[in-house]
């Protein structure tokens, strides 16, 4: 007991080298650990009363996520006007509430955060493209994450040459640098949108295949499997009963991990001109089309790019948070 | 130990082995290349004629061997764009590459390890608590949109540094290499800290600190020294996406770069070109992690220890 505690309270305080003090959530350490001795899986009001009583930076990223996500979703009743409709008399109007917007006013409710060259709300673009890079980096780490645990759970579970070789693969393909891995695949496939997920998808499942594998090949080894193997299950009923309920909990935390380095990754490609083709309102492009008038409109960099790093953050802080609610020894 | 790094070599070449395959079956998946170099305005006999002439007719492992070969004679034919040599255009590439990313690690080193000491040393004050939340957010800013931050700020709105181009010597250098180095630094001082925290609570630091060692030779020649290990692996892993940032940044300022050529030809479908450049960069990346291999034992004997018990 102690030990796996210490050891848990190590490992949590080099996880958390983030500002958060480490004797700040020494009592969080104890409770999880009281958890898995009970080895019961926490309730949903628990898991409700872990996140009010989490780190107050939890609860701000949370908030942040939630509303990005909602402005999103809604996005056709929140924005204004249509994200592709131009207005070519107002170009480049800055936002209505800002010194020089604020003196040459537009339409109430338009402009708030500035029109761009072909006056298209900036506002509305924003939403409209948080919508689309939501959507692109969830089916792409959806479908990463099938692609991994698949390859993980069938290559733990099998051994044998093809698991070495699929292994030696996965290695090479997580020994390189995702942005790189990124553009060799689109100088290949191209881009576009569908081609944008598929790059997504294939810079990312190896993490999962990687991290999955490892956790099977601790669990084949363990007494309920071979209460299984005993009673005559196949390998096919091993896995999918037996084996994948078990790695669930690791492979959605891996996904949220992962969802922010997939949204920047996205918005990096589209910049480029290596993503969604234009005119979609994807971050990424706003930020392309906004560069050509650093000089004149300021506004169309730094909104788009604060909804990238806000998205991102909040992201990666419950990325965190899931983590340590899950398994405070996992080391993702 | 040096099987171990054979071992690290071979795995290496198997990864630009990999890289080259992939670059090739992945440009002949999007499309007929004959079709897509000379254009529209031919008529199909002549892409036919075209096709012949450059081997595209024949089957696909026999294009594969064939572009093997010239490959491993350093051939990779010529740029369809330039019309000048693939491997020459990009070599000539190659310097504006290394001063950038060397520029770039050189300052994310510096930062990263000052603010991480920093902060180790002066854990729970204010400076701590600056230092660390600007690193977490460092972990969300996307590279392009800090090079554009940092462009509006110094370039258009204070005139103090040239917007773009590589002319203006080490001021034309300063805005890529501290966008590109940004996002490590903050890695490197979030490392640096956790690292540097956990060894100052080891015994060992207790023990020269009771005997009267002055905290600056406790810190830079008894901690500092062990918790780097961690991270010299971090900034070894960092490399990689250094290189990779150096794509984006290279295109962003205009720096003329491999990483701005392998874009702008990807943008071109310069296929030369892009086999090229994105096989240097594969290159770069597989000499810089057996490097690495080959350095850790250097500043960490127990893992030569540990690899010559492994590997008997």
């Amino acid at each position: 007991m102690t030990s796996t505690r210490s050891q848990a309270l190590r490992t949590n305080a080099r996880l958390s080298g983030e500002g958060t003090d480490s004797a700040e959530r020494e009592p969080q350490a104890e409770q999880r650990t009281n958890r898995q001795d009970q080895s019961a899986g926490p309730s949903q009001a628990r898991w409700a009363a872990r996140l009010l009583r989490g780190p107050a930076g939890t609860r701000v990223a949370g908030i942040i996520f939630v509303l990005i996500v909602l402005g999103a979703i809604l996005a056709q009743w929140l924005t204004p006007v249509d994200p592709l409709v131009q207005n070519l008399q107002r170009p480049l109007h800055p936002p209505t509430w800002s010194w020089t917007g604020w003196r040459n006013p537009g339409r109430t409710g338009t402009y708030l955060l500035g029109s761009d060259e072909l006056g298209r709300d900036v506002l509305s673009r924003i939403l409209w493209g948080i919508r689309l890079s939501l959507a692109i980096s969830s089916a792409s780490v959806v479908f990463a994450m099938l692609l991994g645990v698949t390859l993980g759970v069938a290559t733990g579970l099998r051994r044998g040459a093809l698991d070495a070789a699929i292994m030696m693969f996965t290695d090479m393909w997580l020994s390189f640098p995702p942005i790189l891995l990124a553009i060799v695949i689109v100088a290949g496939l191209g881009s576009g949108l569908i081609n944008t997920v598929l790059v997504l998808i294939l810079t990312n499942w190896a993490t999962y295949t990687r991290v999955i594998r490892s956790e099977v090949l601790s669990l084949r080894e363990r007494e309920f499997v071979l209460a299984a193997r005993a009673l005559g299950s196949g390998p096919r009923r091993i896995a999918v009963r037996h084996i994948i309920p078990q790695v669930i909990p690791t492979a959605l935390t891996l996904a949220t991990l992962q969802f922010g380095i997939i949204v920047i990754l996205e918005a990096t490609l589209s910049f480029l001109g290596l993503g969604v083709p234009r005119p979609a309102p994807s971050l990424g492009n706003l930020l392309a089309d906004g560069r050509q008038f650093l000089w004149t409109a300021w506004w169309l960099t730094i909104f788009p790019g604060l909804t990238v790093t806000a998205l991102v953050w909040s992201s990666n802080i419950l990325g965190d948070w899931v983590r340590d609610l899950v398994d405070p020894r996992l080391r993702l | 130990m040096g099987r171990h790094i054979a071992g690290r070599v071979v795995r290496g070449l198997l990864i630009v082995l990999g890289v080259t395959t992939i670059v090739f079956f992945a440009s002949r998946l999007t499309g007929d290349p004959a079709t897509l170099t000379l254009g529209a305005n031919v008529s199909d006999q002549q892409i036919d004629s075209y096709r012949k002439l450059m081997g595209w007719d024949r089957p696909l492992g026999w294009q594969y061997l064939r572009y093997m070969r010239s490959a491993l004679q350093g051939d990779f034919g010529v740029s369809f764009y330039y019309e000048q040599d693939a491997v020459q255009l990009v070599f000539e590439r190659l310097p504006a590459t290394l001063e950038l990313t060397a520029a770039a690690l050189g300052f994310a080193i510096a930062l990263g390890l000052l603010a991480g000491i920093a902060s180790a040393v002066r854990r729970g004050t204010p400076l701590d608590a600056v230092f660390m939340s600007v690193a977490v957010m460092g972990r969300a800013v996307p590279v392009f949109w800090l090079a554009l931050l940092l462009m509006y700020l110094f370039a258009v709105r204070l005139h103090l540094l040239p917007v773009a181009g590589r002319e203006a010597g080490v001021a034309s250098l300063i805005l890529p290499a501290l966008s590109l180095g940004s996002v490590q630094a903050a890695e490197i001082a979030r490392l640096t800290r956790s690292s540097m925290v956990e060894i100052m609570t080891q015994d060992y630091i207790r023990t020269a600190r009771s005997k009267g060692l002055p905290s600056r030779i406790l810190i830079m020649r008894h901690a500092l020294r062990n918790a780097l290990v961690p991270v010299v692996t971090i900034i070894g892993l960092q490399l990689g996406n250094l290189l990779g940032g150096a794509v984006v940044t290279e295109t962003i300022f205009s720096w003329p770069g491999v990483g701005q050529l392998a874009v702008a030809s990807i943008l071109r479908r310069d296929f030369p070109v892009v086999q090229v450049s994105v096989l240097l960069l594969a290159v770069g990346f597989v000499v810089i992690s057996v490097v690495l291999d080959v350095l850790y034992p250097i500043l960490d004997p127990r893992i030569a220890q540990t690899h010559s018990v492994a590997v008997p």
